[in-house]
């Protein structure tokens, strides 16, 4: 048996019979649990099954038991031995992880959970509450000895770790992915005594949903106006970052550097405060409304509230997405190309329509699908803006956290956003991810391109430059509104606003953090930061083994693993409340189910990053390692990490980011005890506190821009110079 | 250190979806000696070196290195290194890191590491490089240092993907006489691929021809040049002129093989009366300025090459090619020659 299995062995024995089984109501570490360890809240599993009667746990210690039979007593001879071990310790693992998971789905805290089940035995007393750090232990270990006992059969040239982290992985997104999500389309169907498919189907072709009322008078519904929004906000961020690429690559534009910033500074920004600018630009008090009310006699309204103002909003959200994806397509077109079509005598205007457009193509239908996907996913800006045009995601939050909560109707809702999320994706991803992607290659190509025709020149710098300046504008808010008393109304300097957030006493007992914003950014730079590590590993781990391992069924692991982007994070909020509510794994409320919840959902730009990294690094490096004798964990840390530096760092940074600005998942799951800093802000706006909210909205930006360039400093470059990869 | 230890494969297959990379192959190298894979790009040796690595599974079969069944042990836990065609250095490492870079899993300590990796850096030839970072260092450098790293581990075989090919052609030829007299003097078991006949021949102490994932032939170098099993190998090794012929008869082991109207005694080899193929070496036929013989030709093409001449002969039989190490045979184009045949050189194979 190997060392790796001896040891998993002897932590899934640790784990039951030390540590606590069940979860404790106040975590492992408080430490309370000892006063009494063998009680049958705390007991390790053991205990549980000798004194507690939980009989039904007995079969996890055979699990365990087995293996060692045949690790010391009949140790294996011989290659067929050896051959038929590998088998038991795979079943062991298996028949253990399903019979752990079987029965914490069947037994919960209110005994037997199926109906059936009740029938069958009536009399049956047990309860149980969900998985602890025993159980989490034991299902890991169990988990592992599957991957060791299938790598000793030689599946994946026997690397156990390679075999293990496929197995970390699957076993996670099934259980923090899968699981929810299902459990979603499943509480659709939750009616109030029992269970109904006809629900389900009321539910998802609700009028209110897909009315086409307003072609004739009525209103229409939920779905068509989210959709519209999202054509439109997909078609004009694509058209202005296609603007701004040409700009940048093609139009000799000199402040590239500003370029790169106004692409970036979104990305650090949380997304409703785009909205927020907005309203303190154009609301109804508005500081340019104000204005146009006192220079030109204009009145205020409401204007902005409603489809103009969530389209203004997001659009300035994602026009850097589509500025990012149309810069690598424009630097893509090959100038040898356009060269070839002028000296065929082809005008510019031609040349543009005939050879570039086409070229483009691809690219525009990518970034348009990315924006379409981005606007639907949104729930930050809807949610402040929305007025009375109502959106999926809206819908869905306010189904749950409004006056009346309807968990029904926000599954129905749910199930339908789902639907139309995943179709976008896989449209994106099947046909044309592979080709809007392939073009990014940094191709040695030399020549000029052709000069742009006059009237697209003049578009996109009638496009651009006015935008431009719309954006300077919501920045320029967003960086001072902080620091006057009321935008649009009195434009006094005041740091009450910050004082109100992060002021500091020293009283008797020290420094009293008596701001209001303190509890939830301590939270949040918590969160983040145990997550962006975590999710930098986890999605480049699966970057090593999609780049460089070949099993079957690979390309559904790897569609599966980047799915989990692809759901709107309305959906994975709502879903994970409804799945991790009760045992056997029991998380609301925890800062865990925040710190799981960005993991899932950013993993995949952590895949992609390392993806990319993965691909400029030769294969034969890692199997030199391997022959040199260092296992599959061993080449990584010493072989692949070094080179792929700069792809932990964006992994890093991003996870970073995006767990810090995350608002449509987390707003369901942050509770009063760990709130963050998004759903604070979020709070402030709904009551009109809109100085405060912006001022913690520009700190919040503030401080990521520092953690970013501590992380750069942290983790450092590459230490090589180009010259020296070309082995 | 480790004994050299024996590599047997016994019918070992390698499938990738529908391609057989690999066919039940069977073959056993011996310990100490260095055996080449040798065949066109595309037969299956990489797959099969890679088989010996861990760093391919087979499909089929059993895989013993030395006494141990290693089929499904994987890379790192055989004692086996091996050297890549791509050399595969670290490029973030310097030489000498990259020479310990396999020791650091044994349980010496950080100073008899490093004292070993110079001692085999030594070896090499590359004393003084040993802070050199990777990218400063010549092909032929990197080559060596790449050797230094595999040997260090002295591994139980030692294998080779095609080593000299980024290499010129006269830095190929120093290398390949330095990787055998290393592993002579190591004693160590080698593996060694190539697609270039001539180097195998170099390198070997016996060769497996391949052939679409089969193996054509195993022997010494001149086994396969002198008795080659097929038009392949005859082919391949050596370059031969696969003239048709027929035999007239077999009479113990001799055979009386009519070609062109005239009649030679071979050795048979196994082959019975009927249709078969004639291998004629390229230096095996003499050719006689405007001669008359039983065999006539003409010159079609003749080559000065200082060493020798290279001529192409039209004849009843066919095209000859053929090598004159005489360089006063000076045949000019369309002259007639009589065409006889030498005593060594020829083979019958099974058309
Ligand atoms: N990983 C792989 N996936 C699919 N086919 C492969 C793979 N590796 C090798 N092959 C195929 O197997 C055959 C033998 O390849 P290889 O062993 O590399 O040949 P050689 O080294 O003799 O040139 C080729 O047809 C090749 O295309
Ligand atoms: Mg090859």
């Amino acid at each position: 048996m190997s060392r790796a299995a001896r040891w998993w062995l002897a932590v899934g024995w640790a784990a039951m019979l030390l540590l606590p089984w069940y979860a404790l109501e106040d975590g492992l570490f408080s430490f309370v649990w000892l006063r009494d360890p063998w009680g049958e809240d705390a007991a390790p599993l053991i205990v549980q099954v000798l004194r507690h009667g939980r009989i039904w746990l007995a079969p996890l210690l055979l699990a365990f038991a087995v293996p060692l039979l045949f690790a010391f007593v009949l140790p294996p001879e011989g290659e067929a031995r050896r051959r038929r071990a590998a088998i038991i310790l795979m079943l062991c693992g298996a028949l253990g992880l399903v019979w752990l998971f079987g029965q914490g789905f069947a037994i919960g805290a209110r005994g037997l959970s199926w109906g059936w089940a009740k029938d069958l035995y009536g009399d049956f007393e047990g309860r149980q509450f969900g998985l602890g750090y025993g159980g989490m232990i034991v299902a890991v270990a169990l988990l592992f000895l599957l991957t060791e006992g299938w790598a000793r059969r030689g599946a994946l040239r026997g690397d156990a770790f390679v075999l293990g982290s496929i197995g970390i992985v699957v076993a996670t997104t099934i259980l923090f992915v899968f699981l929810p999500v299902g459990l979603v389309l499943v509480g659709a169907a939750r009616v109030e005594d029992g269970w109904s498919l006809l629900a389900v189907a009321k539910r998802v072709t609700s009028s209110d949903i897909w009315s086409l009322g307003c072609f004739v008078g009525a209103t229409c519904g939920t779905f068509w106006k989210t959709l519209l929004l999202a054509v439109v906000v997909g078609a004009l961020s694509t058209a202005l970052g296609t603007a701004f690429a040409l700009l940048a690559v093609r139009m000799g534009f000199r402040w590239q550097g500003a370029l790169r910033l106004f692409a970036l500074l979104p990305i650090i920004t949380p997304p409703f405060v785009v909205g927020l600018a907005i309203i303190l630009l154009v609301g109804r008090t508005g500081a340019l409304t104000v204005l146009m009310d006192d220079w030109f006699g204009i009145p205020p309204t409401r204007w902005i509230y409603g489809f103009p103002g969530m389209a203004l909003a997001q659009t300035l959200s994602f026009t850097p997405i589509a500025f990012l994806i149309m810069i690598g397509v424009v630097q893509g077109i090959s100038p040898t190309m356009e060269e070839a079509a002028l000296t065929l005598r082809a005008s510019p205007a031609r040349l543009f329509r005939t050879i570039t457009l086409p070229l483009m193509r691809p690219g525009l239908a990518n970034a348009f699908l990315v924006g379409v996907l981005e606007s639907i996913s949104d729930l930050g800006n809807p949610v402040i803006l929305a007025g009375n045009y109502d959106v999926l995601s809206v819908q869905i939050y306010f189904a749950l956290v409004g006056a009346q909560v309807d968990g029904g109707r926000a599954a129905g809702l749910a199930i339908v956003l789902l639907g139309l999320a995943l179709a976008v994706f896989v449209l994106q991803a099947f046909w044309l991810g592979d080709r809007s992607y392939t073009t990014v290659a940094g191709k040695g190509d030399t020549g000029t391109h052709a000069p742009l025709p006059p009237a697209v020149r003049h578009a996109v710098y009638w496009t651009a430059l006015p935008w431009i300046g719309i954006t300077i504008a919501v920045y320029a808010t967003i960086a001072f509104g902080g620091f006057v008393t009321n935008v649009g109304r009195d434009h006094s300097f005041t740091l009450s606003h910050f004082v109100d957030l992060f002021s500091i006493e020293s009283g008797a007992g020290g420094l009293a953090w008596t701001g209001g914003a303190w509890k939830s950014l301590g939270t949040t730079l918590e969160t983040a930061l145990i997550a962006a590590p975590l999710t930098a590993l986890l999605g480049l781990l699966i970057a090593y083994v999609l780049s460089r391992q070949v099993f079957a069924g690979k390309g559904a692991f790897e569609f599966i693993t980047m799915l989990s982007f692809a759901i709107p994070g309305t959906v994975i909020g709502l879903s994970y409340i409804v799945a991790f509510n009760t045992p056997p794994v029991e998380l609301t409320g925890t800062m865990a189910i925040l710190v799981i919840c960005f993991i899932f959902r950013d993993m995949p730009v952590g895949i992609r990053a390392g993806v990319a990294a993965l691909s400029q690094i030769d294969r034969s490096l890692d199997e030199s390692s391997l022959t040199l004798r260092h296992g599959g964990f061993a080449t990584v840390r010493r072989v692949i990490l070094p080179l792929i530096r700069p792809a932990i760092v964006a992994a890093l940074v991003f996870g970073l980011v995006r767990a810090m600005t995350s608002l449509s998942a987390v707003i369901f799951l942050a509770t009063a005890r760990h709130n963050l800093s998004t759903t604070y802000i979020v709070a402030q706006i709904e009551t009109a506190r809109f100085g405060t909210a912006i001022a913690y909205s520009a700190a919040l930006i503030a401080i990521m821009a520092a953690l970013i360039l501590a992380i750069q400093w942290l983790v450092g470059e590459r230490r090589l110079g180009r010259r020296a990869l070309q082995t | 250190m480790s004994t050299p230890a024996a590599v047997e494969f016994t019918n070992v297959s390698r499938r990738f979806g529908p391609v057989v990379a690999v066919d039940s192959i069977s073959f056993r190298v011996e310990p100490g000696t260095l055996v080449t894979l040798l065949g066109p790009s595309g037969c299956g040796k990489t797959t099969t070196l890679r088989m010996i690595a861990g760093l391919e599974m087979p499909s089929d079969g059993a895989i013993r290195i030395g006494e141990r069944d290693v089929t499904r042990v994987s890379a790192a836990e055989r004692d086996v290194s091996m050297v890549f065609q791509s050399y595969a250095l670290f490029p973030h490492m310097n030489v000498l890191e990259n020479v310990g870079y396999g020791l650091a899993v044994s349980p010496m300590t950080a100073a008899q590491r490093d004292e070993k990796a110079r001692a085999f850096l030594r070896k090499v030839g590359l004393e003084g490089y040993e802070k050199r970072q990777i990218g400063a260092l010549s092909g032929g450098q990197q080559q060596r240092v790449a050797l230094a790293r595999a040997l260090v581990l002295e591994p139980q075989v030692l294998l080779f993907d095609e080593p000299l090919s980024n290499l010129d052609a006269k830095l190929r030829r120093r290398m390949r006489d330095e990787i055998r007299d290393l592993q002579r003097e190591l004693g160590i078991t080698a593996v060694y691929v190539t697609h270039d006949q001539e180097e195998a021949m170099a390198v070997s102490d016996k060769i497996v021809v391949m052939k679409d994932g089969h193996i054509a032939q195993m022997g010494t170098p001149d086994e396969l040049y002198e008795a080659p099993v097929d038009r392949f190998v005859a082919d391949f090794i050596g370059g031969a002129n696969l003239i048709d012929c027929e035999i007239a008869g077999v009479e113990g082991d001799t055979a009386r093989v009519a070609v062109g109207g005239t009649t030679l005694s071979q050795p048979a080899r196994g082959l019975r009366s009927g249709p078969a193929t004639l291998a004629i070496r390229y230096a095996a036929v003499r050719l006689q300025a405007g001669g008359a013989g039983a065999l006539t030709g003409t010159v079609r093409k003749a080559t000065y090459l200082g060493s020798h001449r290279e001529f192409t002969i039209d004849s009843p039989i066919g095209e000859l090619f053929v090598i004159e190490p005489d360089l006063s045979n000076s045949l000019t184009v369309g002259a007639p020659v009589a065409i006889t045949f030498r005593d060594r050189g020829l083979a019958l194979v099974a058309r």
